[in-house]
């Protein structure tokens, strides 16, 4: 009989790997401070905006959504496909890539890659943030609700893992499958909303919910099952061919310098996940924001003005596409060809806003559909501002390396406050009275202009920035 | 003996690489110190040395991606400190283990690299590099689908097309089986007979003893001793085992 490989060394050595890999990554003993960042950071965040009269139960609501989506990205990136694996990790994924080489069967290593990435990311970033509520005590929060918000924020994060694994599983058998089961759960949502509020971990936390402890349970469970289960690590590895789609995108788009961008759009859309994944990253926030924003309505009574709420939340969530862009990008290759770094910054402003600016206008559309048209105008026309102010700050703070930079410590907490800069006033617009609406959300496409203006200077900087680290480091 | 020794090129030709002094630190790690040489035109300078002599530092900085801490170097008559850029327009590169962009087919690599350099006739300059190579059977298909060799053939030819009068190579018959080795050494000794300089880094023996005109021994970030490949056997190979000894 074949002896199987026992899970608690594999869980350890993958939990070991990942934290070498980050430290290494990202300044060694630095890296350690950025649980303490998260835990000081957002503890300000939350006295701030209880300040602003912001409702310690829309916060925790806040927090439910935040896990979730991280739990999305987390799962993604872990089966996201063969393709972004390779650019994402490459020769680093020491033990992922061994199971080719060990007597160590693919589904048993990622199930325990999976349950490591769980561990790991709510060990490092759930448990500090949420801990963060501590700050908010005797202000309408209690010990026993920090401690309650723990399990439940960390059950939404795990909730979030199961079902981006789900759909991966079902895009490996078929794409329609994946698609089909986004579809189901949107119209689920969007048909009914209080579904959250009956069985999601949120609703264990605010109502101490059996029926949604037993229904979020019972999510994980089977869309972890689906997931492990179900993913076809053996599927089709047929040899894909093309036209030559470069030079005719090359010769459609401006700038001067529409080769690289023709390459980044090309690579996003051929790269595992095609082009959905800009357009389902985004339309995620949508769904989910728009779900929790259903509940903070009925509990405060103030709908929120779609416009400027929901461009705010598109343009920060269109850091998924800068992370797509520059992910699927070759740094060493790019690096020994006569290009400076500059005009690659521009490139993927550029790319960014082909590929992100149009899903999100349709998104918001969407959502004006959904939660009324209110400030829907000023919110379009705020959007490219607020999509260059993410895309500069993310140029500026990360360089091309966004998914890995942020893990530092310093560098987490500067993007933090400079999303927080733009976010925090867009969101509190959203919220006005409605008396004040319109013209609150004036406001808000007024101060895109001076974000964008920013967002531009940024781009211009980085180039210099990150050119100075390229050649005194050999990274950029 | 001084190791720390200077590989002058044949007098009567221009110096193709001039480098004086290169130091590089990286943190507590010294990858250059103080390295010197020169290539003459028509040269194929071999860069051989153990794993992290300091080989593809040397070429990083050459080419500009790299600047050094000390030292000065030109490359045909470019300062890759002041002018990087220009240096990477003149010289081709193939670092070691880059692969084209997954997500292009050679066909369209090709058309970005002409591009980049602002060459012109890409599909013309695609059909003679992929004839040259013996790549045209793949031209539409995925570089990410391609074999290791493939990718290797069509990265040659991404370095090799705009026929620069210098190029510098990493490491580029690893994971390549002997006929691929063999296709590609044979490549490379027609562009060098061409007239055409190449600095070729590897810490295969026999490769640089087969192909260079003349050859460096890196060891700890310095040049320490340059021969001609004839005696390479007898005294670089002794050295080259020593070092790796003592480490």
């Amino acid at each position: 009989m074949t002896r199987r490989a026992p899970l608690g060394p594999l869980f350890r050595w993958l939990f070991t790997e990942e934290w070498r890999l980050h430290a290494r990554l990202f300044g060694g003993p630095r890296f350690a401070l950025v649980p303490l960042v998260l835990l000081v950071g957002s503890g300000v965040a939350y006295r701030l905006l209880l300040e602003a009269a912001v409702a310690p139960e829309t916060l925790v609501a806040g927090l439910h959504v935040l896990a979730v989506l991280l739990g999305l990205q987390v799962g993604t990136v872990a089966l996201v496909g063969r393709d972004m694996i390779e650019n994402l990790l490459g020769e680093t994924t020491m033990l992922l890539a061994s199971v080719r080489t060990l007597p160590v069967s693919g589904r048993r290593l990622l199930g325990v890659f999976i349950v490591k990435d769980v561990c790991y990311y709510a060990l490092l970033y759930i448990l500090p943030a949420v801990l963060g509520l501590g700050a908010l005590l005797g202000a309408g929060l209690a010990p026993v609700d920090v401690a309650v918000a723990v399990a439940t924020v960390t059950a939404a994060f795990t909730l979030g893992v199961a079902a981006s694994i789900t759909l991966v599983a079902l895009s490996t058998r078929h794409r329609a499958l994946a698609v089909g089961a986004v579809a189901v759960t949107v119209a689920a949502l969007v048909l009914d909303p209080a579904v959250i509020d009956r069985y999601s971990p949120y609703a264990i936390y605010a109502d101490r919910s059996v029926l949604a402890t037993v229904a979020t349970a019972a999510a994980i469970g089977v869309l972890g099952t689906i997931g492990f289960l179900g993913v076809d690590l053996d599927r089709d590895t047929t040899t894909r061919t093309a036209n030559n789609h470069y030079a005719w995108l090359r010769a459609r788009l401006p700038g001067a310098t529409p080769w690289l961008v023709a390459k980044a759009i090309l690579d996003v859309a051929r790269s595992a996940g095609g082009l959905a994944k800009v357009v389902v990253s985004l339309a995620l926030v949508v769904v989910i924001v728009g779900g929790v924003l259903e509940g903070v309505t009925r509990a405060i009574g103030i709908r929120p003005a779609a416009g400027p709420a929901f461009a705010g939340l598109l343009a920060l969530a269109s850091f998924t596409t800068y992370n797509w862009l520059t992910t699927v990008d070759d740094a060493d290759l790019r690096r020994s060809l006569p290009v400076e770094l500059a005009p690659v910054f521009w490139s993927v402003l550029l790319a960014h806003l082909i590929l992100a600016l149009p899903v999100a206008a349709l998104l918001l559309l969407a959502a004006a559909w959904w939660f009324g048209p209110a400030g829907l105008l000023p919110g379009l026309l705020a959007l490219p501002g607020l999509i260059v102010y993410v895309v500069g700050v993310t140029a500026y703070v990360t360089g091309l390396h966004p998914g890995e930079r942020l893990f530092d410590a310093g560098r987490f907490a500067t993007f933090s406050a400079a999303a927080a800069l733009v976010a925090v006033p867009v969101l509190l617009a959203a919220f006005a009275a409605p008396a004040v609406t319109l013209p609150v959300a004036w406001f808000v496409t007024a101060g895109s202009i001076p974000a964008g203006a920013v967002g531009l200077v940024l781009v211009a900087r980085a180039g210099p920035r990150w050119t100075a680290v390229a050649r005194a480091t050999g990274t950029d | 003996m001084d190791d720390t020794l200077t590989a002058t090129a044949d007098p009567d030709t221009t110096p193709a690489i001039t480098a004086t002094d290169l130091t590089k630190q990286f943190g507590a790690v010294t990858a250059l110190d103080g390295l010197s040489l020169e290539v003459a035109d028509g040269e194929l300078f071999g860069l051989l040395g153990p794993n992290g002599a300091g080989k593809s530092t040397t070429i990083n900085v050459l080419t500009g991606q790299l600047e050094p801490d000390a030292g000065t170097a030109t490359v045909l008559g470019i300062d890759p400190v002041a002018n990087p850029v220009a240096v990477r327009e003149a010289v081709g590169i193939l670092p070691e283990g880059a692969r084209p962009p997954s997500f292009l087919t050679p066909r369209e690599y090709m058309a970005f690299i002409a591009d980049v350099r602002g060459l012109d006739a890409p599909e013309d300059r695609l059909a003679t590099w992929a004839d040259r190579l013996d790549f045209e059977h793949v031209v539409d298909t995925y570089c990410a689908d391609l074999s290791q060799g493939e990718r290797q053939k069509v990265m040659l030819a991404g370095a090799f097309c705009h026929e620069p009068d210098l190029v510098f190579i990493d490491e580029p018959l690893t994971n390549l089986d002997p006929m691929m080795q063999e296709e590609i050494k044979s490549f490379l000794a027609g562009y060098r007979d061409s007239g055409n300089a190449i600095v070729l880094s590897t810490h295969f023996v026999e490769t640089a003893a087969e192909l260079c005109t003349r050859v460096g021994f890196v060891a700890d970030g310095r040049l320490l001793e340059t021969v001609d490949p004839a005696a390479i056997e007898e005294s670089l190979l002794d050295r080259f085992i020593a070092t790796v000894d003592q480490r």
